[in-house]
């Protein structure tokens, strides 16, 4: 068991997502970050000046310009504000930011993710992520290392085409009834069967299509909702947890999960909770193999995973994690449209980066009110 | 963007930078293909640790010492993930392709290649013989430039 080290409770005072759409043309990065920055901030009920840091969570290959912080800080809010960037996932953005908080250094934070994965050749930017000696021209990137983990998942836990194929359809008609999402039809069993191979056991229909979004989250500490009585708690950050795997590509390193499980651990021990307390668990799916390997490595039932469709509703890969923190938190409020007595109270939401899914974080989110002691 | 300013349209600027890298391959790298060359397929290992690297590594990440000898891998090998990319991939060669990552004999870890002398006009039917578990052999291509794919992998 990991210790529990949160010793302040965290609060969600305001978020904001961009609209989802497969390719955002009309709209530059910039003008993106700065629409879903200001308009959180106005959620939150609070100005640009109480913030006392800014994350920045972002992919400066995907973004097209070196060092992309130096553009995107001062539309994030971070202008003469401590800023940081991580360049793991957007989710890493959340527990950089709740890390600041913790340290007792900062008050009140804003993360910031986006992807724009539209406006390049994605897969030359995955390629250029391969070590260049060895990997690089075998082009061991998301496409060979995504077909590998679905060949591990078969196999570690005796998942089916059938179940396959259920998972996909499941989680596009989650997606159709989430009004963020792309509203992208739910396809037929027999496109699912069918679809064309990428990387064997990896069909193109298994995997959720990409697309473009930002998202931001204004994060804050007890002391500063005491001081800030404007300002209304969406809901409390009462677990985070990371952890990276190997980059050892290999048998061990596909099925173990190792990373996975430990993330999960670690964020359900700062918020005492186990899973099966959890109302639900957005989780980060680029695949129906990714899910059906999540779902029993978190021990969740298929009532409990990924309500907004998750990727299968929109699919920012690098900000799909804080998206994920953003439909969870929005679902807790009740500002999702959930009536009172439908709410739920308690939420997981998870992101996962590298080839292969090597590192993951894990968030726990509860409603207002309904913290467990 | 409700602010007032003109709507910009779609438009969009398209630019291409194109960068050469010439990366140093160091001591370790530089022997591995070396010995790529030679027809051998050379690990590193760590006499502390006892891990033995491949691809070969300077260093023991497990014990934090350098990797302080040199092991020639067994031509043969167990597979330990595999597959076949049918469509998409920019690599060397051009898909359909059959990759997988095996360990060789007297090594820890496991390196990744092209599976060659397989039927793939089938794929589903070509992965049942690269199945995580299979031993495959090494082979190592007639002209070879000390690049990672001056071998390949075969079923036995």
């Amino acid at each position: 068991m990991f210790p529990n080290i949160a010793s302040e409770k965290i609060y969600v005072i305001g978020l904001a997502m961009h609209a989802a759409v497969h390719a955002e043309r009309g709209l530059r990065l910039e003008e993106m970050v700065f629409e879903v920055s200001h308009r959180a901030l106005r959620n939150a009920g609070i100005s640009r000046k109480q913030l006392d840091n800014v994350v920045i969570a972002a992919c400066d290959e995907l973004d097209g310009r070196p060092i992309s912080s130096m553009l995107m800080a001062a539309p994030a809010g971070g202008y003469l504000v401590d800023e940081i960037k991580v360049t793991e996932s957007g989710l890493n953005g959340l527990a950089a930011s709740v890390a600041r908080l913790r340290s007792g250094e900062f008050q009140a934070g804003l993360v910031v993710s986006w992807c724009k994965s539209s406006k390049t050749d994605i897969s030359a930017v995955m390629r250029l992520r391969n070590d260049p000696f060895y990997y690089r021209s075998l082009n061991i990137g998301g496409l060979v290392s995504d077909g590998m983990l679905a060949q591990a998942v078969a196999s570690e836990f005796a998942v089916t085409r059938d179940e396959i194929a259920h998972r996909v359809r499941a989680a596009y008609a989650r997606g159709a009834s989430n009004p963020r999402g792309l509203g992208s039809p739910v396809p037929t069993v027999d496109v699912v069967e069918n679809g064309a191979f990428t990387a064997l056991p990896m069909r193109e229909t298994d995997l959720a299509p990409l697309s473009d979004g930002a998202v931001t989250l204004v994060l804050c500490t007890e002391r500063f909702l005491a001081d800030n009585r404007q300002c209304v708690p969406l809901a409390t950050l009462s677990g985070i947890g990371w952890a990276s795997d190997s980059y050892l590509l290999g048998m061990h390193r596909l099925r173990s999960f190792t990373a996975a499980r430990n993330a999960w651990e670690m964020a359900l021990a700062q918020s005492g909770l186990s899973a099966d307390e959890l109302d639900f668990a957005e989780l980060d799916t680029p695949s129906a193999w990714h899910e059906a390997a999540l779902a029993r490595i978190f021990g969740l039932i298929d009532a409990q995973i990924s309500p907004s469709g998750s990727n299968f509703s929109q699919n920012p890969f690098f900000c799909m994690g804080l998206i994920n923190a953003a439909e969870a938190v929005l679902k807790l409020s009740g500002a999702g449209g959930e009536p009172a007595n439908a709410r739920p109270r308690r939420a997981a939401a998870h992101g996962c980066h590298g080839f292969a899914q090597q590192g993951h974080v894990v968030a726990i989110f509860e409603a207002i009110g309904g913290q467990v002691n | 963007m409700d602010n007032g300013l003109a709507e910009a349209g779609h438009d969009v600027m398209s630019d291409e930078i194109t960068l050469r890298y010439d990366y140093a391959l160091g001591k370790v790298a530089g022997r591995f293909m070396r010995g790529l060359k030679e027809g051998k397929i050379l690990a590193t290992r760590c006499s502390k640790s006892g891990l033995t690297y491949l691809p070969p590594r300077a260093y023991c990440e497990r014990s934090f010492e350098p990797c302080d000898e040199w092991v020639e891998a067994g031509s043969q090998g167990v597979v330990e993930a595999s597959t076949i990319v049918v469509r998409g991939y920019e690599g060397k060669r051009k898909a359909p392709v059959a990759i997988a990552l095996v360990r060789l004999d007297g090594v820890d870890s496991a390196i990744a290649n092209y599976v060659d002398g397989l039927d793939l006009s089938d794929p589903a039917s070509a992965m049942t013989r690269i199945a995580p578990g299979t031993r495959l052999r090494v082979t190592f291509a007639a002209e070879r430039e000390g690049r990672i794919t001056d071998f390949s992998f075969l079923p036995l």
